[in-house]
């Protein structure tokens, strides 16, 4: 009895109950109807005028619309009869529409709903590394141009030890076009305006002191490490849209991934290498 | 893409607020593309890309997106500052629906034909939609306000899902794309906020550019403010700086203040060449064969009329305006743009991959390596690989501002602080006045000082008895590109009613110094190796900057003066394409150029 209730409530056999359904009905039908039917709609016939009419610059007559809907009918009749004797196969313009329309349609059948609150708390948990700040630092620098001194390291080494007695970074090295002083920023961002080198020369170095010469694409550098924030992952609630975005992002890739892989259980797929054959 | 506090002067306060960037008076310099397509356009879908406007603000902000051409791409040294998606307004949304089996619009005949992977019926499917571009006619089966409002909706709630204030803005905004004839007046619309109107006004309501700043002045009114950005002036023919109004009447104030009030900016360079000026225009400008392209926008027509349709010309004929009439149609700044139609800006020549889709994604395609089975020897480009051949990898906006934010950045193209670069972020300043210390360029507080005592880049100078101004001008090189070779600040001035140009070198490497006649740097000796593309490593400056007096100053001549920072010479990309491929360069190609930034002018207004 178990095993009945069971199998009534699997899926696959409702899935085959009605198919079976579906196929006694359509040939049923197929006997009773000898005539498929072609139907050209109102908005059909309308968008065939609207498409003579930018070819002619003009609306078409009545005759010539006539003449529009009966080559429409032709169309379809022998497109319908090409299909019935098979010349849609082994033709890649066909082909290729009908798997584009399909991918529509398939993307469409695997529609995600819209995420319950739990879900996203949990993608949000195993997902923490996206919602989390980078090591962010702030700095000072004072900076010597190559082209402004014959002894360039010799003098950022002398300003090193005026700094390290105090002096004022203000008065020290020549002017530069970059801000002397960032707040807030991470490695890349040091990086993308420094290059990789001065970066981590600068985001390894102890807070607090002068340090250097650190060189970058723009000559040399004095470096003082003002402050480092580690890393702080925000709070979900913060950031709930972005995981929203993300979670759909992600279950629509599955279910399409899902449904495709579905199709291809039907086929048995063997793709033949100049080696031989192999599945 | 950094929260900057910059120290200027002696004490300043620096505020190490989380989550809230510093505001830098003296301002930062952020670099953004204002011009990049995506699927929702009908050409960019057409080429086969289906990259979204969410994929172009994520390619701007670092990541790799993936190329219709079947390769993904990503900026490499550094991301975007901020980014614009202008989507072609004319049957916006309306190719993508067309390729919706489910969607009536799909039922239009021709339809299948638009979704072609064989490039001749990409043509014939792009050809038909710019031949209802070119007359100004909808196509009435393409037409769909329904479809074409939810792609703006797209479109716009994408740019503000974007915006992350103080490390990377967003703007909405779009093409409008008109082009009577074939003669190129597109501009590029961008909206200061979060406020837009339902539908863009575009070219198939009006062909008339004049028609889109009214609707413009009718938004303002009701407090969506905007801006139009126009572009590819070398693909007009002359016509996008012409010297009368669209239906050929003459100039007039209410004209210029139009125009002026709606099109500060002009953009100067992008992939589709550079409009700055053309060696017919200015044949004692030895840079001005740069990244020149001669013919229509998609197609093979070539240009004819040059003036008109360059910036410099354009700025000569504003003075020439003000001078004869009292109004300046065309006192406008300079910004750089890629126009990239694959969600995706170019702007490196080491990894160009130009901006048509699958028309362009690959070498052969695009003119820099003969198909398989020739050599230059039996092989010259032909019809579209003859046009993307002389297309390149440009350009970005760079803007100073006190911080990245809608606000900040919009209010800087409205003022014209604003500069332009052929791809690489070199940084430049430029700043006149009367009252500039003499020892301005070695001072530390050179910045508060000259914004103090002079105006920036796309300010105006007013006179001061007969006082000469004093400019400062001042380039750092991108630290992830080339070395700087000189400094110029090219002049536009009115003599006996006519407009007269020249190009000062100001500032020199290596230790030169402009001839006191020529006013050039002798050559510095850079050099490029074309079997690798290295360049030579002891040339060339780190960074450049001259205070300069006009030793043709004349307190009574109008002028505009703009710099523009060269550097060294390096691989155009088609030379890199074919080291990659391993054949010659293309014979008829420059093998080298010199990567190059624009600062939007300063004015000098005497008083009539």
């Amino acid at each position: 009895m178990n095993f009945v209730r069971a199998a009534l409530r699997e899926p696959l056999l409702h899935f085959v109950l009605i198919g079976a359904l579906l196929f006694a009905v359509t040939a049923l039908r197929q006997k009773q109807v000898e005539h498929a039917e072609i139907r050209i709609s109102a908005g059909e016939v309308a968008q065939l005028a609207a498409f003579w009419e930018t070819q002619a610059q003009r609306r078409p007559t009545a005759a010539e619309l006539r003449g529009l809907i009966e080559e429409r009918i032709d169309e379809e009749v022998l497109a319908r009869e090409a299909v019935r004797l098979g010349l849609d196969r082994d033709d890649v313009i066909v082909r290729r529409r009908l798997a584009q329309k399909m991918a529509f349609v398939s993307d469409d059948l695997a529609v995600v709903a819209e995420p319950a609150e739990d879900k996203l708390r949990e993608y949000f948990d195993t997902h923490r590394e996206s919602y989390t700040t980078p090591d962010l630092y702030a700095l000072r620098h004072v900076y010597f141009n190559p082209d402004r001194h014959t002894t360039l390291d010799a003098d950022a080494q002398r300003a090193l030890q005026r700094l390290a007695r105090g002096a004022n970074a203000n008065e020290v090295g020549d002017p530069f076009m970059l801000p002397l002083e960032l707040a807030d920023v991470s490695r890349d961002d040091i990086a993308r305006d420094f290059g990789s080198s001065f970066a981590d020369a600068v985001t390894g170095s102890a807070p607090g002191s002068w340090s250097g010469p650190v060189r970058s694409p723009f000559g040399v550098h004095l470096v003082k490490l003002e402050s480092h924030t580690p890393p702080s992952t925000a709070r979900f609630e913060e950031v709930r849209d972005r995981v929203r975005d993300a979670y759909l992002g992600q279950k629509q890739r599955e279910a399409n991934a899902a449904l495709r892989a579905k199709l291809r259980q039907q086929y048995q797929i063997v793709v033949e290498t100049a080696e031989g054959s192999g599945s | 893409m950094k929260k900057q506090s910059l120290l200027a002067g002696a004490v300043v306060a620096v505020a190490f607020a989380t989550g809230a960037a510093a505001q830098n008076r003296d301002r930062n310099a952020y670099f953004g593309d204002l011009h990049v397509h995506t699927k929702l356009s009908f050409d960019a879908y057409i080429f086969n890309v289906r990259a979204t406007p969410d994929d172009a603000y994520r390619y701007a902000k670092g990541e790799s997106i993936h190329h219709a051409a079947g390769y993904d791409v990503r900026l490499t040294d550094a991301p975007l500052d901020f980014l614009a998606v202008t989507d072609h307004s004319e049957y916006l949304g309306i190719i993508p629906a067309m390729n919706d089996p489910k969607h009536p619009l799909s039922k239009i005949p021709y339809a299948p034909d638009l979704f072609s992977t064989e490039r001749d019926k990409i043509n014939a499917a792009f050809q038909r939609i710019g031949t209802s571009l070119r007359s100004g006619q909808y196509l009435p089966e393409m037409k769909d306000p329904d479809t074409s409002r939810s792609a703006w909706r797209t479109i716009t709630e994408s740019a503000d899902r974007h915006y992350v204030p103080g490390r990377f803005t967003t703007f909405r905004g779009y093409e409008y794309t008109s082009a009577p004839d074939g003669q190129n007046l597109h501009r590029n619309v961008i909206f200061a906020g979060a406020r837009a109107p339902d539908l863009p006004f575009t070219a198939l309501e009006s062909q008339n550019p004049e028609e889109l700043w009214r609707w413009m002045d009718g938004q303002r009114k009701q407090g969506i403010e905007a801006l139009a950005i126009p572009h590819n002036s070398n693909g007009s023919d002359g016509r996008m700086f012409q010297r009368t109004q669209f239906d050929g009447r003459p100039m007039d104030r209410g004209y210029a203040d139009l125009r002026m009030r709606n099109e500060p900016l002009a953009e100067i360079t992008q992939v589709k060449g550079t409009s700055e000026t053309h060696p017919s225009l200015s044949p004692n400008d030895e840079w001005s064969s740069f990244e020149i392209m001669d013919t229509y926008i998609g197609s093979a027509t070539k240009v004819t009329r040059f003036a008109g349709g360059y910036t410099r010309d354009a700025l000569k004929a504003g003075l020439e305006f003000d001078q004869a009439e009292g109004f300046n149609p065309y006192r406008f700044g300079f910004t750089g743009s890629s126009d990239t139609h694959n969600a995706a800006g170019p702007f490196e020549e080491s990894r160009y991959f130009s901006k048509v889709g699958i028309l362009d994604g690959k070498p052969e395609q695009r003119g820099s390596v003969p198909p398989a089975g020739k050599t230059w020897d039996n092989y010259e480009p032909q019809n579209n690989a003859a046009r993307y051949q002389t297309w390149g990898a440009s350009g970005l906006t760079g803007v100073w501002a006190e911080e990245n934010t809608r606000e900040s950045i919009f209010a800087a193209l409205r003022r014209k602080e604003t500069f332009a670069t052929s791809g690489p972020r070199m940084r430049v300043r430029f700043f006149a006045g009367y009252e500039l210390p003499n020892d301005l360029d070695n001072r530390r507080d050179m910045v508060s000082q000259s914004y103090a005592r002079g105006v920036p880049m796309g300010g105006d100078l007013l006179p001061k008895g007969t006082s000469a101004p004093r400019f400062l001008a001042w380039a750092l090189r991108d630290p992830h590109a080339g070395w700087l070779q000189r400094v110029q600040i090219v002049k536009g001035w009115i003599e006996n009613g006519k407009a007269q140009e020249r190009v000062f070198d100001v500032a020199c490497s290596d230790g030169l110094t402009p001839d006191s006649q020529t006013w050039r740097c002798a050559d510095n000796g850079a050099t490029v190796d074309l079997r690798t593309c290295a360049v030579s490593e002891n040339k060339g400056a780190v960074e450049l900057r001259a205070l300069w007096s006009d030793p043709t100053f004349d307190p009574r001549q109008r002028a505009f003066y703009y710099v523009r920072v060269l550097e060294n010479p390096s691989c155009r990309w088609s030379t890199w394409d074919a080291i990659r491929a391993g054949v010659e360069p293309n014979p008829k190609l420059a093998k080298t150029i010199q990567e190059r930034a624009w600062s939007s002018p300063i004015c000098y207004v005497p008083q009539r």
